[in-house]
């Protein structure tokens, strides 16, 4: 719980980074509607920013599928506990 | 008001461009009315007058969006009610490329206002590596050397970008009914297709309105009108007020041809190659008192806009459309001889973009003064534009006033057949272009 709580945060504070909103506001619900300037374009960006800062990269087949942040965050606490398996 | 069936294609400046294809195709225009509605607008749609109510009489809705664009599901969701139960729903991906400019942001420098709604530098134009080096250093200079000593590759993974970008329009064309993203994917490189991540080039509007059109299954692909229009298309340099700067580094990873020496289209100010186009973005160079200008222009205030396009000239000598509308200007206010030597200017500073529409406006200025002037600036500028209904009127005029008879007869063909051609909604509408805040201005003829 405690894993997947700073796994919520840290995307939360590049979303809040990228689109200029505030982190609190940032749930595991929250969608790209729920987010100004959050499009199927910046998204592109935004998986890249996340990427890049978490070391981590999300499967092709899953990038234009993330419907929510819990989405990425399953995906991403998944990626991380197979590295930490591997 | 017409009982014909309706088309509408509802979606964003792509699909507003293929509106305007569909409309010319005798095909689809004699049996349906086809209107563009932005997803993007639609309380701005009702106040610009497509009635909702046309919906009920409509046969193929093409919906662009899908669950990405908020607007859009905002919209869609207003509207789908009142389709009738038999219309044909055909999806359309929304497309864009974050691969040759990866490093759009929002700037908070940037002040849209009601003059220039999108601010100087939109999230398209902003970049986040300058951003991030301005933090640390204030000199414009030293920031644009950093900047460009830098190795692309050590600011971005580009090719990850890539992968996440068609990663992305792939699963949104298996959410449609088109297919674009193999179209992108195989052609990025080869030719242009893209101005900014969001605004297509002709080719790729051709291509859009093409598949829209093969969705529809009206019109033969074989059409020899749909392929004249296809063609004419493809030429058209595509949507949008401004082209994104491509960095060098991008330019070189990818082998884009097309894009070596490129000149970059930054409003009505003119066009920059990479490194100028970068350093006035540094230092948030633009002219909003020509936006003024404009502004008064509309309203016909032509002294006041006389004032602020001196302005504007005075920060941006070399700008063409600044000339081209101070001509305008000085014309309105019947100062003839200033007003011809200033489109001569615009002339002069032009890069092919609305050459054309100087000499034009070079020749009325002449008119009155110098018949034989006249004729050769309109002949200039019917080389260009050869349809242009407004020069043959003008033509015809100074055949008339020239008095040779066979001439005016000429003429008078010339505009009589440019007449029955200008019934055809231009490809893109300058009112709606530049700022996209307009929505289906006079005729309903979208963007």
């Amino acid at each position: 719980m405690t894993e997947a709580r700073s796994m919520l945060a840290a995307v939360a504070d590049i979303i809040a980074a990228e689109f200029g909103c505030a982190a609190d506001d940032i749930t595991r619900e929250t969608t790209a509607m729920d987010v100004d300037g959050w499009d199927s374009a910046s998204h592109v960006i935004l998986v890249l920013e996340i990427e890049q800062q978490l070391g981590l990269t999300f499967p092709d087949d899953r990038v234009g599928d993330l419907r929510d942040v819990g989405d990425m965050v399953d995906i991403l606490d998944d990626l991380t506990n197979r590295a930490a398996g591997a | 008001m017409s009982d014909k069936p309706v088309i509408v294609l509802y979606g964003n400046c792509h699909v507003g461009f293929a509106r305007n294809v569909l409309a010319r195709l005798d095909a689809l225009s004699d049996s349906y009315e086809i209107w563009w509605v932005r997803n993007f607008a639609v309380n701005n749609s009702l106040k610009s007058g497509f009635d909702l109510d046309k919906l009920r009489n409509c046969e193929f809705f093409i919906q662009q969006g899908g669950h990405w664009d908020t607007d859009s599901f905002t919209g869609w969701a207003a509207l789908k009610d009142l389709l009738p139960a038999n219309c044909r729903i055909i999806r359309a991906p929304p497309l864009f490329l974050n691969t040759l400019w990866p490093f759009m942001i929002e700037d908070p420098r940037n002040r849209p206002d009601d003059l220039n709604p999108e601010g100087a530098y939109p999230s398209a134009l902003a970049n986040r590596a300058i951003l991030k080096l301005m933090r640390d250093e204030t000199d414009p200079e030293q920031v644009f050397a950093r900047y460009r000593d830098k190795d692309i590759t050590d600011l971005v993974n580009i090719d990850r970008l890539h992968s996440i970008n068609m990663a992305q329009l792939h699963a949104m064309d298996d959410d449609a009914d088109i297919a674009l993203a193999p179209f992108i994917e195989q052609n990025f490189a080869k030719q242009r297709l893209f101005l900014s991540h969001l605004h297509p080039t002709g080719v790729l509007c051709a291509e859009i309105a093409r598949q829209i059109v093969a969705a529809l299954g009206l019109v033969d692909a074989n059409d020899p009108q749909l392929q004249e229009t296809l063609n004419e298309v493809e030429a058209v340099h595509g949507v949008g007020g401004f082209d994104a700067p491509i960095h060098p580094g991008i330019v070189e990873h990818f082998g884009l041809e097309w894009a070596r020496d490129l000149r970059y289209r930054y409003y009505d100010e003119g066009y920059f190659d990479h490194d100028e186009f970068l350093k006035r973005y540094i230092r948030f160079k633009s002219v909003p008192e020509y936006f003024a200008a404009k502004a008064l222009i509309n309203s016909a205030n032509w002294a006041q806009a006389e004032k602020y396009l001196r302005v504007s000239i005075g920060k941006s000598p070399r700008s063409a459309r600044f000339h081209g509308c101070l001509g305008e200007t000085l014309f309105k206010l019947g100062r003839l001889e200033e007003a011809e030597k200033t489109y001569s200017m615009a002339v002069a500073y032009d890069k092919d973009d609305d050459k054309g529409g100087f000499y034009i406006g070079l020749a009325r200025a002449q008119l009155p003064m110098d018949s034989a002037s006249a004729l050769q600036s309109i002949d200039a500028a019917l080389e260009l534009q050869p349809d242009n209904l407004e020069a043959r009127e003008l033509r015809l005029k100074i055949c008339v006033t020239l008095g040779e008879t066979s001439a005016i007869v000429s003429a008078e063909s010339d505009a009589a057949r440019a007449r029955d051609i200008a019934h055809w909604p231009p490809f893109l509408e300058k009112t709606g272009a530049i700022h996209g805040r307009y929505w289906l201005p006079e005729g309903g003829s979208g963007f």
